[in-house]
């Protein structure tokens, strides 16, 4: 009987200890991932921008030949 | 001995207890410090809002009022004060709904951060160690990391809409232009005062020109599409 409570209390303590070090990592990783698409998206917009602008540019130029 | 050995198993059964009942603290930690990050957010942003609405209505106002004042007369000067009264009185009534706006969430803050104080100074009595370590300051690296990424992600937006417009606009004006430069053309070749060679070369700037501007087009449009498809993670 004792033996079966001391496994089981071994089973719960490791059990708890890994949940929670699982736990942290699964949040940390989802940080990283928000983070990423984060960046992603920004970048596409900036690379957008400077498209824009680049055509923008071009446009100017074409209209002072005029 | 033997009744220290016999109450062993049940000492690690407390011990594993309160260490799950330390992950669901950190997790409701990490919530409430999310939520009240948010409030925060919230409330500048609102702070923010507020104030820039009051300065255009009270630029507005003062715009007005100038443009009263040169129109002349002292009807137009009463009429002016009176908007500008009525302007300064919406800022007002706006400023202060702000502040009360503010001032509820910074509240809401407060409480929801005392109490976690209070939880949190009534269950780490006697074992405050291992608290802020490492693994805290990493934690909130990363929610700085990702709130310095949003942030960027909004200058970036509100930039690319101030391009989409700018873009816009040139493309009407260069329409336009494009529009009455071949008019003028047709009608200096329909005259006779240019001769063919030169009405082809003005042609061929004139194509490349639209051509530039269809491809500006096109850019704005990408933009758009890209704006409306990304906005759905819009924070």
């Amino acid at each position: 009987m004792k033996k079966k409570v001391f496994a089981i209390a071994v089973a719960a303590l490791l059990l708890s200890a890994c949940g929670g070090k699982a736990a942290k990592e699964a949040a940390a990783k989802a940080e990283a991932a928000e983070i990423e698409q984060l960046e992603t998206v920004t970048s596409q917009i900036d690379s957008a921008i400077t498209d824009i602008e680049e055509a923008s540019m071009k446009v100017d130029t074409l209209l002072d030949e005029l | 001995m033997k009744k220290m050995i016999s109450g062993l198993p049940l000492m690690l059964l407390i011990v594993a207890l309160l260490a799950w009942g330390n992950t669901a603290t950190g997790q409701q930690k990490e919530n409430r410090g999310k939520a009240s990050k948010e409030m925060k957010q919230e409330a500048m942003q609102q702070k923010q809002k507020g104030k820039e609405v009051a300065g255009e209505i009270e630029e507005a106002a003062e715009a007005e009022a100038d443009q009263a004042e040169e129109v002349t007369g002292s009807k137009a000067e009463r009429a002016a004060e009176k908007i500008k009264s009525e302007a300064e009185d919406m800022a007002g009534d706006l400023k202060e709904e702000v502040e009360k706006v503010v001032g509820k969430v910074r509240e809401k803050g407060e409480e929801s951060r005392d109490d976690f104080k209070q939880e949190d100074q009534g269950k780490s009595k006697g074992n405050a160690y291992g608290r802020n370590k490492g693994d805290l300051q990493g934690k909130e690296f990363g929610q700085a990391r990702a709130e310095q990424a949003r942030l960027q992600q909004q200058e970036k937006r509100a930039e690319l809409d101030t391009t989409l417009v700018q873009g816009e606009n040139k493309i009407m004006q260069a329409r336009e232009k494009i529009r009455i430069s071949r008019e003028d053309l047709d009608k200096e070749k329909a005259g006779r005062r240019i001769t063919d060679k030169e009405y082809q070369l003005k042609q061929e700037k004139l194509d490349n020109a639209e051509e530039a501007v269809n491809q500006l087009e096109k850019k704005i449009i990408e933009a758009r599409r890209l704006k409306e498809e990304k906005g759905v993670t819009d924070l």
